[in-house]
């Protein structure tokens, strides 16, 4: 069943899928993924199951679904930190990202990380400065000049709007800032090194109200500049803050769509059953 | 609704709000039936049930109304679930209304009891039953959650105004007639006028239904 | 209100908390009291090995002061001198006298000035041949190097005098040196008078005179019919001090340490994070951990067997032994004189190596050259570089280990962030990694360093001796890397083995057992400043890295 969402409203037949859904989209695509799986212990057994689903350029793609759906391990495919795991890999499919194959033997799989950032559910600054912590990357890349770095860290913390909180103390340690500061801190780390895509894989969930709503906030202000996908289990907040959504169970798609379309009329039972609370 | 939620409070205040919504309309349907049955039968007394619980009716309009927004404001409900708690807010809305409509004619029927009785009373018995039977089906739309059903009544609200449209016709002619029964025949009207509305509510709620 | 009288008569009536008598409780009780008991019991040990150790060696300290640290071990002699002769001996000797001797009566002190005679001469340029010796006399008057520039064969030498040399000798020398070496002309030869301070004294009653060895020997030379007939005793290592064993041991633990860290760490990095995990490892991780039980008496024959005798060194000097050796390339510079004659290499070349070895066995050279480079497993001999790496072996299960805990211990988040923002394995491991394991890694390799740096029995094969009068770094005659490689090479004292060696090596008397309970002392207050050491490290980087 392919599904054709030309970002208003979606046309769709409320068929439960028995072959895979496809998930195309119109316009420019940032990632695209074809008929993926995937398997944490070489293809034994299939952690996900022939994901076919495009992500559009600037925009926010949040993954929903219960624990153990596959949400996270599809998002570190498209960094291949996957591949940290001795016995995880592609079992079919492709990945591509602006258009090459991410898996191909050319591919650096340094240069793939440096262009597609990730941050983590678990706020992790380095303990060091706060300056150092956003210097890290550019640094890594080879960056030496004082003065470069000096403006890098700056537009960085701008852009993870907590320049104003932090300028006048870049020397204190990460350590000192509240939890949401802190992961607006790996956030700026992050984009200190200018991905064109980022990764956010439950970027809230050890956060309080307030400090999920200032990167919510910051979320919707970096969706200009960057392509975002989100994993997050508040359907709210998906709901609040992404453009499409994409829900998976048991390692399947099982519908892809706009946000306004999947929260209010989903066109399939599961995902009516999850979203209103009915399982998972 | 389809499948239960894993929050079992959450069911609890759906079953619950629904009830209500039934409740209520059953009320306005029992109370209309002794109503109209007070005044072909003059029996005045029951007349004062139904005004002895006409607060009740609006209270639970009230009741209904606070549930419905608790139930959003706790459980945050999404898709089918946002739809029918506002369904059933809007649902009660109007059965509001026909409860009022309901109350006026209990209000009306001593003073119609307390004149001498007109023959064209009976032609409040034909209307009275298509209203009833629409209210009947509106209810059961509602608790079927049946957008189908709105076909179906449109029709029987044409036929309600066809009927009250006649009915109108011979009162103001027996006004012409005989101009001595007057303040009957101008209550009779009223209580038709009300018949026809409750019709009108009936369709209006079945067409809460199609989204 | 009415509550409070009742709670006041009847406390059970409205407490809903009171504490329940079990038998639980009672076990808490003594399960407490068993960890407790088992804290003071390790304290009260410990408690009692200090004090005694302080105890019996800060008397030692007080008496020697800090010429205990500051001068290498030297034997005692005590002269049972009677009273009333007069005796001269020069003013620091006087001083050593007096600080040796509190409760010695010295008599009619006098400050003496004695002459001596001296003459200084002038050596002329030109080419000399003497004896070896008589070469080394002549260098320390004058204060020059000479060049050697042929070998004889009753141990003489032609040396080259470039630029005239000025020097001054003790006119009884100058008159023996004239005699001994003719071939060598001193010009210019002037009489120097120079006074040399002495002191006189007597004793007051008969007394015995503590000494150490060079002192003996100086009042002995001084006075000698004063003290012909005079009775002595000779303690060895009672004199002196524990400043040879210290330097020996602070240069084994510095070898040890930087090369136990850098092996261990690399290892436990690449155990850790670059090797696949799974029973292969594991047996590896078994083996390591096996190390740590070998007996240390292991160690030393190994280390000996390893590092003395067989492992490989890239020299054109070849010692006269059989080992494996790999011609590299050809050495163009012949060694010179003066490095034949102090090393004892003959010079054969282009021979075959096992001819040149042949040759110089026969001719009792130490060693030979024969114009190549080789790279030579014959040993490094006993020297400081082998027992270094034999402690650092030693010490490498400890380390691993230590490193490994460490390195696990760092949470997985800091690698994920650092290699999702585009680093590469190791630069993650060496900036976002390593830095956070190093308070663990030092803390733990420093007390695992320490233990080694009580160790007698790798040392006693590798790289101790007994006695040694010149510190490491004194005696050596060549420079630049050529300095470095022969310091390496030196053997060294080790305090623990000196503990050993005064302990239980030498005959026992009230004069040797001072010196064990002083050199303890020190021993113990080294280890304790290394685990202060490791303690502040630790706190300091822990401070620094904001865990």
């Amino acid at each position: 069943m392919v599904i054709e969402m030309n970002q208003e409203t979606a046309t769709l037949g409320k068929e439960t899928p028995d072959e895979p859904v496809i998930g195309r989209i119109k316009g420019k695509t940032m990632i695209e993924c074809n008929d993926v799986s995937f398997s944490y212990d070489n293809g034994k057994t299939n952690t996900l199951d022939h994901i076919s689903l495009d992500i559009p350029e600037k925009q926010v793609t949040a993954f929903i679904g219960p624990s153990g759906c596959g949400k996270s391990t599809f998002l570190r495919c498209f960094n291949r930190m996957n591949d940290l795991i001795d016995s995880a890999r592609i079992t079919s499919g492709s990945i591509n990202i602006m258009g090459q194959d991410i898996h191909a033997p050319e591919v650096d799989v340094i240069e793939l990380r440096k262009q597609v950032g990730m941050v983590f559910q678990k706020y992790n600054p380095f303990p060091k400065s706060i300056y150092e912590n956003v210097s890290y990357g550019p640094r890594i890349q080879g960056v030496r000049d004082k003065k470069e770095l000096d403006a890098i860290v700056e537009r960085s913390l701008k852009g993870a709007a907590l320049w104003d909180e932090v300028k006048d103390r870049l020397n204190s340690s990460a350590f000192g800032l509240s939890g949401g500061q802190q992961q607006r801190l790996c956030i700026a780390r992050a984009i200190a090194v200018q991905p064109h895509v980022i990764l956010m894989d439950e970027p809230c969930s050890a956060l309080d109200p307030i400090a999920t709503a200032k990167v919510e906030e910051l979320i919707m202000e970096l969706r200009e500049k960057y392509t975002i996908v989100i994993v997050t289990h508040s359907m709210q907040q998906a709901s609040r803050i992404s453009d499409n959504t994409a829900f998976f169970y048991l390692g399947k798609l099982i519908e892809y769509d706009t946000t306004k379309t999947l929260f209010s009329t989903p066109s399939q039972k599961q995902t009516e059953d999850y979203i209103s609370g009915r399982f998972g | 609704m389809p499948g239960k939620h894993i929050l079992a409070s959450f069911d609890e205040a759906l079953t619950g709000l629904k009830e209500d919504v039934l409740e209520l309309g059953v009320l306005c349907r029992s109370n209309l039936s002794i109503s109209i049955n007070a005044l072909l039968k003059r029996e005045l007394d029951q007349v004062a049930q139904v005004l002895s619980v006409q607060d009740d009716m609006i209270s639970l309009a009230t009741r209904i109304d606070e549930d419905a927004m608790n139930l959003i404001v706790r459980f945050q409900p999404v898709a089918s679930d946002l739809r029918f708690v506002l369904h059933s807010m809007k649902v009660a809305a109007n059965l509001d209304r026909i409860a009022s409509h309901v109350v006026k004619i209990a209000k009306r029927t001593p003073k119609i009891l307390a004149i001498a009785e007109v023959v064209e009373v009976n032609l409040l018995e034909p209307l009275y039953l298509r209203a009833d039977q629409a209210l009947g089906q509106s209810i059961v739309a509602y608790s079927d959650n049946n957008p189908e059903a709105v076909s179906e009544l449109s029709e029987e609200d044409n036929e309600i105004d066809k009927l009250y449209k006649k009915a109108r016709k011979t009162y103001t002619s027996a006004i012409e007639d005989s101009p001595e029964h007057y303040k009957e025949l101008i209550h009779l009207m009223f209580v038709a006028r009300s018949l026809e509305r409750i019709g009108d509510h009936a369709v209006h709620i079945a067409e809460i239904l199609v989204d | 209100m009415t509550e409070e009288p009742d709670t006041a008569r009847n406390p059970d009536a409205s407490n809903p908390f009171l504490a329940h008598k079990s038998s639980l409780r009672k076990v808490e009780f003594f399960q407490r009291l068993v960890l407790w008991s088992s804290t003071w019991f390790v304290l009260l040990i410990a408690g009692i090995i200090f004090g005694t150790i302080a105890v019996r060696g800060v008397p030692v300290l007080m008496k020697y002061g800090s010429s205990f640290l500051t001068e290498s071990p030297e034997t005692l002699f005590v002269l049972k001198v009677g009273a009333g002769k007069t005796l001269q001996v020069p003013t620091e000797d006087f001083s050593r006298l007096e600080r040796s001797n509190p409760q010695t009566n010295f008599k009619d002190v006098q400050e003496l000035g004695v002459e001596r005679a001296r003459t200084s001469f002038v050596v002329p340029e030109g080419n000399y041949r003497l004896k070896v010796g008589l070469v080394r006399d002549l260098e320390v008057v004058t204060g020059a190097k000479f060049k050697f520039l042929e070998k004889h064969e009753n141990g003489e030498v032609t040396i080259e005098v470039k630029k005239k040399q000025a020097g001054v000798m003790d006119t009884p020398e100058f008159t023996s040196f004239q005699a001994e070496a003719p071939g060598v002309t001193l010009q210019n030869p002037k009489p120097v008078t120079v006074i040399d301070s002495r002191m006189s004294f007597a004793l007051g009653e008969k007394a015995a005179l503590e000494m150490p060895s060079s002192t003996a020997f100086t009042i002995k030379k001084l006075n000698p019919e004063a003290l012909k007939d005079v009775h002595e005793e000779t303690h060895s290592y009672s004199a002196g001090g524990v400043l040879g064993p210290l330097v020996g041991t602070a240069l084994l633990v510095i070898i040890c340490m930087v090369v136990a860290l850098f092996v261990g760490v690399a290892a436990s990095v690449y155990l850790c994070e670059y090797a696949k995990q799974g029973s292969f490892l594991n047996i590896v991780r078994l083996a390591i951990l096996n190390l740590a039980g070998v007996p240390s008496i292991v160690f030393g024959l190994f280390g000996l067997m390893l590092f003395v005798f067989l492992a490989p060194k890239v020299t054109n000097v070849v010692a006269v032994r059989d080992a494996i050796r790999v011609p590299l390339w050809p050495s163009f510079s012949e060694p010179s004189v003066r490095q034949q004659i102090e090393r004892d290499i003959l010079v054969v070349k282009g021979e075959p190596v096992k001819e040149a070895i042949r040759l110089a066995n026969s001719s009792r050279s130490k060693a030979v050259w024969n114009g190549r480079w080789y790279l030579s497993f014959e040993g490094w001999g006993t020297c400081m570089l082998a027992g270094g790496f034999t402690l650092a072996v030693m010490v490498l299960p400890v380390i691993i280990t230590a490193c490994e805990e460490s390195l696990r211990a760092v949470p997985k988040g800091y690698r994920e962030a650092s290699l999702a923002l585009g680093a590469t394995k190791w630069e993650s491991i060496r900036t976002a990694v390593l830095p956070y394991a190093m308070p663990g890694i030092l803390t733990a390799s420093v007390l695992g360093i320490t233990r080694v740096a009580g160790e007698t029995a790798p040392i006693m094969f590798t790289a101790a001796l007994a006695e040694r009068s010149l510190l490491p770094w004194e005696g050596i005659n060549r420079s630049g890397l050529g300095w470095l490689f022969d310091f390496l090479s030196q053997s060294v004292q080790a305090l623990p083995y000196h503990i050993y060696t005064v302990a239980a090596r030498i005959p026992q008397s009230e004069y040797t057992r001072p010196m064990q309970d002083g050199a303890v002392l020190v021993f113990m207050l080294f280890v304790m400043s290394f685990a202060g050491l490791s303690v502040w490290l630790r706190v300091r980087m822990r401070k620094k890295l904001k865990w």
